[in-house]
């Protein structure tokens, strides 16, 4: 976007030499690289696709840049502050602006909470977000903006579709407000036919919140529908990087070219 | 001449505490040697107790009426006896999950040649090398060396390999695979589809394709059936189905493929008439799918 100049401002998180190993003893490094000198940068309202097989390491630089593991070296810039130094505390109110969204709504959501419950439980931790007494009006306006009726509110998960329960779990991801969203294979676990749904809604919300996505997928035709770039993981590293099209025109590295080749396709007619 | 399969208005419908829940509804299908039929639909459309059934695989409270006939014989109503004698023998099944097709605590090897020892009476050694011309077949490379591993030792996709042998081990005239590879990595599903097409050519055998990616179903199959509510909606040749689609439900799914779409933008979500809701059991008590107008 270089009308908006945005490469000019600091971006809204920036990764620097990420890595995170496994195995090892006692704080040091293990023999086990799961996450190998990743860097890369976000701006608001833009998509990052991080595409790879199972065991490339997506998962795990998730779960990094959250602090749900603790990384080897590197650092997570958000606005400027490194969150992989803050102290635990601190950590935990930064949180609010990085939220994630997992690929199992059967396994994400409380089976005993209703939608209501799920939706404000962020709210306990971080009370300051919405006042008590204007919590059920947002839930309301949460559950509108994931094109849900206000009745789901009363509603367990097991009343509901796979696509209705992912559509609870990123209302409730927004609960706080966040400026990014870590998506990790957010409509997987969903048939083709209700995948359009929650991808519509999400887009729409990117575009109204202006919030930054990280889009973990190996969907391949998906990705190039949503992303505005694309980063290629295999063991551990990100083999190929840029702009979407580019990625998908012109790839240049050989893994690229095999998870491309082994895409199923729709004819490019009708 | 008797056809290799012909079903005739089959219906496959559950008593539960909540009333009757149909899962087919009156589907008619027949198939020839050679022939590739992939079953599309979304979830709670019936694919999957179709399968099952074929192989008398609906347990109680499930009721199945109707006729399925296969090589001129009746399936429906069986005995497990007879039915023993025509599973793996006569049609044999993958399913979507490998791992639970396979034993952990028994090798790979073993799980093998049990059904050489079992269903055709051969020697242990016998066996033993058929199933390693087996494991040959469907891609695993030094599989004498692999032999004795365990399921955990097998990545996912070689996992799904080992099934298949297993369901083609004994030469069926048909195959029956429900999602092989929803569970599996592009690259991997690739390799499982390009097995399965290449298997089908040298034995000649019906291939019967469970799944809910019309995508994978292009590349597999010669004829497609789409399901819905328990129904077939349409069916047809495959290039047909997606140069033509004639039922508005077929043209909502691919509507909403990403494959089809440029943009986001473009996909349409599947109309709320059309969204079955499975897990509440409403998926099939839905109204027919022809009532829904066509836009």
């Amino acid at each position: 976007m270089n009308d908006h100049k945005a490469e000019f401002k600091s971006p809204l998180l920036e990764v620097q030499g990420l890595r995170k190993t496994f195995g090892g003893r006692g704080g040091k490094p293990g023999p086990i690289v799961a996450v190998d000198d990743i860097s890369f940068s976000l701006n608001p309202g833009e998509c990052l696709a991080v595409v790879g097989e199972s065991g490339s390491g997506k998962s795990t630089l998730a779960r990094t840049l959250l602090r749900l593991l603790d990384a080897d070296s590197g650092s997570v810039l958000y606005e400027g502050r490194d969150l992989l130094s803050l102290p635990r505390a601190e950590m935990q109110r930064q949180r609010r602006y990085l939220q994630m969204v997992f690929q199992d709504p059967y396994a994400s959501l409380h089976p005993r909470r209703t939608v209501a419950q799920l939706i404000s439980e962020p709210w306990e931790i971080h009370p300051g977000v919405v006042e008590k007494s204007g919590r059920p009006a947002r839930i309301d306006a949460l559950l509108a903006e994931v094109n849900l009726p206000k009745h789901f509110s009363s509603y367990y998960p097991n009343q509901m579709s796979g696509g209705q329960r992912q559509r609870v779990a990123i209302a409730r991801a927004l609960a706080l407000e966040p400026k990014i969203l870590i998506l990790d294979e957010p409509v997987s676990a969903l048939d083709v036919s209700v995948q359009a749904q929650v991808i519509k809604v999400l887009m729409t919300l990117q575009e109204r919140r202006d919030l930054a996505y990280i889009f973990i997928s190996h969907d391949l035709p998906l990705v190039r529908l949503v992303a505005h770039k694309v980063a290629v993981m295999n063991r551990g590293r990100f083999v190929e990087a840029g702009p979407t099209d580019t990625v998908f025109d012109n790839p240049s590295d050989e893994y690229t070219r095999t998870l491309l080749a082994s895409s199923p396709a729709i004819a490019e007619d009708a | 001449m008797t056809r290799l399969l012909e079903i005739s208005d089959l219906r496959i419908f559950f008593e539960s505490g909540f009333g009757k829940v149909d899962a087919v509804r009156g589907v008619s299908l027949s198939m020839d040697m050679g022939d590739a039929i992939a079953v599309v639909g979304a979830s709670g459309s019936g694919k999957t107790v179709l399968g099952r059934s074929m192989l008398g695989l609906v347990d109680a409270p499930g009721v199945v009426q109707g006729s399925i006939r296969f090589d001129g014989t009746e399936i429906v109503g069986r005995s497990e006896k007879d039915l023993r004698g025509i599973r793996g023998l006569g049609i044999g099944m993958v399913f979507q999950d490998a791992l639970d097709g396979l034993n952990p605590v028994y090798s790979i090897g073993s799980q093998l040649s049990e059904i050489f020892t079992v269903r055709l009476g051969l020697s242990r050694s016998q066996a033993k090398s058929q199933a390693i011309s087996l494991m040959e077949q469907v891609g695993i490379r030094r599989a004498d060396e692999r032999y004795n591993d365990y399921p955990h030792q097998f990545s996912g996709g070689m996992r799904q390999r080992i099934c298949i042998a297993m369901a083609i081990g004994l030469k069926p005239k048909i195959l029956i695979a429900d999602e092989p590879t929803t569970a599996l990595d592009v690259t991997v599903q690739a390799g499982i589809l390009r097995l399965i097409k290449s298997l089908q050519s040298e034995t000649g055998m019906g291939l019967i394709f469970v799944t809910h990616d019309l995508a994978v179903a292009r590349m597999i199959s010669t004829r497609i059936v789409v399901m819905y509510a328990g129904q077939i909606v349409e069916q047809g040749l495959t290039e047909e189905i997606f140069l033509r689609p004639k039922h508005p439900y077929t043209r909502a799914l691919l509507a909403a493929h990403p494959a089809r779409a440029r943009s986001w933008r473009d996909l349409e979500p599947i109309p709320d008439a059309f969204v079955t809701d499975s897990s509440s059991g409403e998926g099939t008590s839905h109204s027919s799918p022809q009532m829904v107008v066509t836009s």
